[in-house]
């Protein structure tokens, strides 16, 4: 009797005890995310000082509106570079599934069968790119290249090149609809599919499996996980999240142009990095990546509000990046 | 010799050197002196301090206090390579090599002579002086100086990075465990060496594990232990072997193996695992065939390059089959994937911890649960559960963690592999399979490594322990495998055999000595 009393005891201890220690290993995990919280923070103070209109409810919900689709792909982006891999076909396959649906939307007008037809052909070019990287062992980078220009010459091949417009009404919910007040459906829509990937990543033994993954392959297959597949499933969904920024896209503009969506995948892969994943792999956050996509939407929006010529914006996003980098890696180098 | 010793002056000196890392000191105060043409062994437990004394000498890491003499001149090397152009060279455990470029560029890459104008690549030569040096080493027949560095074995590089010590006529050389990868004959081509050497006055500085090996050939010991010189520059020769390990743990280790050396234990007839016949894809694995009972210590030894690793990752599923079986519990394990070996109650504890054992870079809890994970059905996973269970495991193999979300790297060799052991324990295994189950491990860690697989073997779990070291082998297994050139070719009763014995099947030639 006395004995159980004991061991509760102690159980109640480490109980708490390991509790505190969860909180402190955070902190000291994600240095790289809170720092760039901190920026985030400071350059909208000193924006809303400079600009009256920078922290107007208009403005906001600009730069949201602007950053959606970069949000979108950024989650699958998140886990594929967690898995030590890369994804550059998201921005042209954006524009192939948003053109598929169009093409289906323009002619009939159903947008049950638009869904499929986007959402099937991000399935196939992720199981694609997933299967020849998890299974075939193949370079992410070269494999997805590869898929990026099939799916922009597909893109061309597919609408000759001429554009698609005139969606049934309904169809414009997606991109315009307002759920209460001034809310955008699709914002809700993008912080729900956030919180789902957040619990996946640090509640889900695929997310523990991920990280597992990425920072070493090998002894992640010695003790039973199945790394090709966890690694095929992080392209499957970064497919689909292509599929979906497609869809919000074509829905807010009612229109799609075989143009759209190239080169988006380099905002988007700017966005993680500047979020604290490592291109190494095993190491980068989902919140992260929210500040990243942030810290991107923020700083086009001011260099605009601020009347700095657009030709400007892609250095001050690089210059970010390497920075962003930069003290990752000094602060890593000052622990060793 | 004591007299002749001090006539000579030391080539290396090290005065009040100190080195902290985090809050923990490394090395404090430490005096130490190496004389030309004496090999020197620096023994202690891990984490004592020896490695990073050679780290130090050679500028890898800077030393916050003390200062260090070569040849009389005070110096201060910003990096390694400074160091070997001064002399002083250091072999390290993980190899400095790059895999895709041949030997010969592997081993003047950074030698100046060989770039006519300072650039321009002299390759003849480099390939001219690598054949004379593996003519030298006797190695020729085994390394070609245009091999890609990646076809080598483990030994073969390591011969090629001492060769590189060699090649920039260094006078100090230091070997950061030298014998740890390589098998009994290289060991002794390796000690060959260095005798070779130590005639022309360059002296060695050897960091090592192996008592026995020790004891062959080097002429003075200083031990270690938490960054101070518990014994200094203490003549082998005067030295006994029990007053050299307790010098180590700074207590007395009366048995290394625990009770029992050379017990027959009684052992269960019944079978857990049945291997019938199994050969890998690349037909280096032939035929082999073994049972293993339960609760027994089953030992497989042989040469390094034997195949013994090779077998167990066949059975285990990690490299695919060509033919066989793999029967557990009466059960045939048809895939041969390594989920279906887990799931029926196998464990695999690589001899390579950094590489294919623990995520290094996740922490403690977070390895304790990996396999938990990898078996279990549910999609969820509960932090309190994950907790409770790196506790339980933490008190019951004795880990000295200081955080369990701290990373694994942050432990230390031994501590390390009880983590690697106790996360395949958490997923209650019928049968483990151990390759090298103390490699790189201090003395004190060992005793208790060992004390806890025949706790386990005694609740009935069988282990299949892979060993180079022959006398583990003899002190801790019921019974012992013996494999050649990818075959089993003995299996003996540990009781009733002898070293002799073991190295007689493991070495035999492989034409006539076959029939025996």
């Amino acid at each position: 009797m006395e004995k159980e009393v004991q061991q509760e005891k102690r159980q109640e201890v480490w109980k708490t005890e390991y509790r505190r220690m969860r909180r402190i290993w955070a902190l000291r995990n994600n240095r790289t995310e809170l720092m760039m919280l901190l920026v985030l923070l400071v350059g909208g103070l000193i924006m809303s000082l400079v600009s009256p209109t920078f922290l107007t409810k208009g403005n906001i919900l600009n730069i949201c509106s602007q950053q959606s689709t970069t949000a979108l792909m950024a989650i699958g982006m998140t886990l594929v570079i967690i898995t030590s891999g890369i994804d550059l076909s998201v921005g042209t396959l954006l524009g192939f599934a948003g053109m598929l649906a169009a093409i289906e939307l323009q002619a009939t007008g159903n947008v049950a069968k638009a869904l499929v037809l986007a959402y099937g052909v991000a399935l196939l070019v992720g199981i694609v790119n997933g299967f020849l990287i998890g299974y075939m062992k193949l370079p992410a980078f070269i494999v997805t290249l590869g898929t990026q220009l099939i799916c922009q010459s597909m893109n061309y091949v597919v609408t000759d090149g001429s554009s698609a417009s005139k969606f049934p009404e309904a169809f414009g919910f997606l991109g315009k609809g307002k759920l209460v007040g001034d809310l955008p459906f699709y914002l809700v829509l993008i912080i729900l599919l956030y919180l789902l990937f957040i619990l996946v990543m640090t509640r889900s033994r695929y997310g523990r499996f991920l990280y597992a993954s990425g920072s070493n392959e090998e002894a992640s297959r010695i003790s039973g996980i199945g790394t090709k597949k966890v690694i095929m499933v992080s392209y499957i969904i970064s497919a689909l999240m292509a599929a979906t920024a497609g869809l919000v896209m074509i829905s807010r503009l009612m229109a799609c142009d075989p143009t759209y969506g190239k080169g988006a995948e380099m905002d988007v892969i700017a966005a993680v990095v500047i979020g604290g994943a490592s291109m190494l792999g095993g190491k980068g956050t989902l919140w992260g990546t929210a500040i990243g996509v942030f810290i991107v939407g923020v700083l086009r929006n001011s260099l605009n509000l601020l009347g700095v010529n657009t030709f400007w914006q892609g250095t001050a996003i690089g210059v970010v990046i390497i920075v962003a980098v930069l003290t990752e890696q000094l602060s890593h180098k000052r622990k060793n | 010799m004591g007299r002749k010793e001090q006539e000579r002056d030391p080539v290396l000196q090290v005065r009040n050197l100190s080195k902290t890392f985090y809050s923990t000191r490394a090395l404090e105060g430490v005096d130490f002196e190496l004389l030309p043409g004496e090999v020197h062994t620096l023994m202690g437990e891990n984490g004592a301090g020896k490695s990073t004394l050679g780290k130090c000498i050679t500028g890898i890491y800077q030393a916050e206090e003390g200062e260090i003499f070569y040849q009389g001149k005070r110096v201060s090397f910003g990096n390694p390579k400074e160091a070997l152009d001064a002399g002083i060279a250091i072999v390290l455990q993980e190899f400095n090599v790059i895999p895709h470029l041949s030997v010969a560029e592997n081993l003047f890459l950074t030698d100046r002579g060989y770039y006519r104008k300072g650039w321009y690549m002299d390759a003849a030569a480099m390939v001219q002086k690598t054949e004379e040096l593996l003519q030298y080493f006797h190695m020729r027949e085994f390394i070609d100086p245009m091999e890609p560095m990646a076809g080598l074995s483990v030994a073969e590089m390591q011969i090629v990075e001492i060769m590189k010590a060699m090649s920039r006529e260094a006078r100090v050389i230091i070997l950061d465990e030298p014998t740890a990868t390589l098998s009994g004959k290289e060991v002794k081509r390796l000690f060959e060496m260095i005798r070779e050497l130590k005639e022309k006055g360059v002296a060695f500085l050897i960091v090592s594990h192996r008592i026995q090996e020790i004891y062959e050939i080097s002429d003075r010991i200083t031990v270690f232990r938490d960054g101070r010189l518990v014994l200094p520059h203490a003549a082998t020769k005067d030295l006994g072997e029990m007053e050299l390990i307790k010098a180590m743990v700074g207590r007395q280790i009366a048995d290394l193996y625990g009770k029992g050396n050379g017990r027959k234990r009684e052992i269960s007839r019944e079978v857990v695992l049945d291997v019938r016949g199994i050969c890998d894809r690349v037909n280096f694995v032939q035929d082999c065939s073994f049972q293993v009972h339960e609760g027994e210590i089953l030992g497989v030894a042989g040469l390094v390059g034997a195949g013994r690793t090779e077998l167990l990752r066949c059975v285990f599923g990690i490299d695919p089959r060509s033919s066989g079986r793999v029967c557990f519990q009466g059960r045939e394990i048809k895939k041969d994937s390594i989920g279906a070996s887990i799931r029926a109650g196998m464990g695999y504890l690589s001899e390579k911890r950094k590489e294919e054992g623990l995520h290094q870079e996740m922490s403690i809890l977070h390895n304790l649960n990996m396999v938990v994970h990898a078996v279990a059905k549910r999609p969820l996973i509960e932090a309190a559960g994950e907790e409770r269970r790196c506790a339980e495991l933490v008190e019951r193999l004795r880990i000295k963690v200081g955080e369990p979300y701290n990373k694994v790297s942050s432990l230390s060799g031994g501590n390390q592999q009880k983590i690697l052991l106790g996360k395949w324990l958490l997923a209650h295994p019928k049968l483990l399979i151990i390759d090298e189950p103390t490699r790189g491990i201090d003395v004190a860690s060992k005793s208790e490594i060992y004390g806890i697989l025949r706790e386990l073997a005694g609740n009935g779990i069988s282990i299949v322990m892979i060993s180079s070291e022959i006398n583990e082998i003899l002190g801790v297994t019921d019974r012992t495998l013996v494999v050649r050139d990818g075959r089993i070719v003995a299996s003996l009763l540990t009781a009733d055999t002898t070293e002799e014995e073991i190295g007689y099947y493991a070495t035999m030639g492989t034409k006539e000595g076959a029939e025996r």
